[in-house]
């Protein structure tokens, strides 16, 4: 009993510091990408190339005052910020990052990485909700309802990967796709799965609920010091997931041309995560019904054909 | 049993470093005194008028109900994809017919102009 | 093992008594997920993790969600309280009270069947289960599910409006 624990804790400080650190150094890359985009630096003032910079972040966040507003609901306001950075640590439990690494494995991972992702809508609805303000209510009810939209897209995405490894266990999948990455045969669930991603991490051109123009800052407008950090925090956490669960399930995990491992895995997270990037700084926004209308009417039944499909061959 | 007993821990663990974190930042903050307008909502630096309590469109409440149908329906489709290669051509044909028969409830709704949001 | 179950169940417990005394909307549609939820938890520590995570998904994940929004759209702010007890309300605590002593010495006279294995079930049991033997019930559920979709559209639909 002694020593399975003993690996078990390991493997979870190991996901949870390499988590968080991937996450404070993607804001970095991204504000850095961002520049080279538009022309300009990015941040290069603290430390070498601006190395530093989550760092410095993290400390005047940290400082900040905190400001509770007399008006809003005072636990559920704080409840709020926690939720979002909760749920997007905890599908890390079940991805496997290299051939015989992962904090633990069941046999419906897959169901559980939905579970968090279906509970972290709360965190956008309470925020928006507490807060008592106009432009935090609208963004939280536009979120949620974006949310619940692409998570149908995303799950019946998600069942063609099943259907072809035949099981709901990451591990079991990435372990299928040792010949043939599923970014092949499930390409049209790969387009809808990518595309539910942007919109489920709420980011541009899905970034609706934060859309500055219209509603100043979405569901934390009223966030200040570290609870707005945790909202920000849990978004990069959540590209970092989602990368992570994009190269688990279509781009073949830990398999590579060469020794499989690690390195592999991080490798295709890193461009997952700068496709993310890229897009970001390249497209512009959707409108709330363009949204909502490509949700329901092209990526649910493209997600269905591609089911369809799928089994027909299988069962060919 | 095992694997869920290291999940919960890990669970207790991701709650534990959020509550540090925010805990941290009490402890550390900067404490100011609340004056007049600071503690007002934020409307574009005007004083707030009337209530965010507004009556919002049906249409939010329309798109959630939808979802729990589409909802319930993928879930349906996880144990068949986990067995379709066992119960073969007729267990394609059974989800078929489910799938089409909750589609036609997909085409009222655009018929209806349900999911249409202007 | 128990001592989660106790756990859960008690969690389920607050949840349910919750929902029943709170005048909060939001605060009470809260106490539902937390309801929700543990018996959730409850399904995955009685060997049924699908179940579990089924149960999770679409309880506490989408039917508190409608509920939050139903809430915002119609902007609930606060349940009148009106519980004070009349001849009725004492009426329903004496029938109430009684079902409770019923469910009671059913349960102590009921053979119990062993418990189940706590080793979590594999889905696929479940799945081979729902498209053969209980194939009709399942495409039945497809109806039923039409049905709610039509009525929800029927009761929102814009109206002509001024």
């Amino acid at each position: 009993m002694n020593h399975p624990l003993l690996g078990f804790l390991t493997a979870a400080g190991i996901v949870f510091f390499g988590v968080l650190g991937a996450a404070a150094y993607l804001v970095l890359a991204e504000r850095k990408l961002a520049g080279y985009f538009q022309e300009r630096y990015g941040p290069n003032r603290v430390g070498p190339f601006g190395l530093l910079q989550p760092l410095a972040d993290l400390i005047k966040l940290v400082f900040k005052e905190e400001v509770v507003f007399p008006q809003s609901n005072r636990w559920l306001y704080l409840l709020a910020p926690g939720i979002i950075a909760v749920m997007a640590l905890l599908p890390l439990a079940v991805i496997p990052f290299a051939p015989h690494f992962a904090v633990t494995d069941i046999n419906v991972a897959l169901l559980y990485v939905l579970a968090a992702a279906s509970l972290g809508t709360y965190g956008v609805l309470l925020g928006g909700w507490a807060s008592n303000n106009k432009y935090s209510l609208i963004g939280g009810l536009r979120t949620a309802n974006q949310m619940i939209s692409y998570e149908i897209a995303m799950a019946l995405a998600l069942v063609g990967v099943v259907l072809m490894a035949g099981s709901l266990s990451l591990k079991d999948i990435v372990a299928a796709q040792q010949h043939l990455w599923y970014l092949i045969p499930q390409f049209l669930g790969f387009v809808v799965f990518l595309v539910s991603m942007f919109a489920e991490t709420n980011r541009a051109p899905f970034d609706l609920p934060e859309a500055e123009a219209e509603l100043v800052a979405g569901y934390h407008t009223e966030y200040s010091s570290m609870k707005f950090a945790m909202f920000f925090v849990g978004e990069y956490i959540h590209m970092v997931v989602a990368a992570a669960l994009m190269t688990a399930l279509y781009l073949g995990g830990w398999y590579g041309p060469w020794k499989p491992g690690f390195h592999w895995f991080a490798l295709k997270m890193a461009l997952v995560l700068y496709l993310m990037i890229w897009v970001r700084w390249t497209y512009p926004r959707f409108r709330f019904d363009q949204l909502m209308r490509f949700g329901w009417k092209v990526l649910i039944p493209l997600a269905l054909v591609n089911l369809g499909i799928t089994g027909l061959v299988l069962l060919r | 049993m095992g694997a869920y007993l290291s999940l919960a821990v890990f669970v207790l663990v991701a709650v534990a470093i959020a509550l540090v974190t925010m805990g941290l930042a009490i402890i550390l903050r900067k404490r100011g005194r609340p004056e007049g307008e600071k503690y007002q909502n934020y409307e574009c630096g005007e004083v707030p008028q009337g209530t965010p309590w507004i009556r919002f469109h049906a249409g939010y409440y329309l798109v959630a109900l939808i979802f729990i149908l589409f909802d319930v329906e993928a879930l349906f489709l996880f144990p068949w994809a986990l067995t379709l290669k066992h119960l073969g051509i007729l267990a394609f044909v059974e989800m078929t017919v489910f799938v089409v028969i909750l589609l036609l409830g997909w085409l009222y709704a655009y018929k209806k102009g349900a999911i249409e949001w202007v | 093992m128990i001592y989660f179950f106790w756990l859960f169940a008690l969690l389920a417990l607050i949840g349910a008594l919750g929902v029943l005394l709170e005048t909060h909307p939001v605060r009470g549609a809260l106490y539902l997920l937390l309801a929700f939820l543990s018996i959730g938890f409850l399904y995955i520590l009685a060997g049924a993790p699908f179940l579990g995570f089924v149960q999770i998904i679409v309880y506490a994940g989408a039917v508190v969600v409608l509920f939050l929004v139903a809430i915002a759209v119609m902007s609930l702010r606060r349940i009148p309280d009106d519980r004070d007890l009349g001849p009725r309300g004492f009426l329903a605590l004496v029938f109430a009270g009684a079902f409770f002593l019923v469910m009671l010495a059913l349960l102590r006279h009921a053979p119990v069947p062993a418990a189940p294995t706590p080793t979590p079930g594999a889905p696929q049991p479940l799945a081979e289960a729902l498209f053969r033997q209980y194939l009709i019930p399942f495409e039945i559920v497809s109806v039923l599910l039409l049905v709610a979709i039509v009525g929800a559209i029927v009761l929102v639909r814009r109206r002509p409006g001024p």
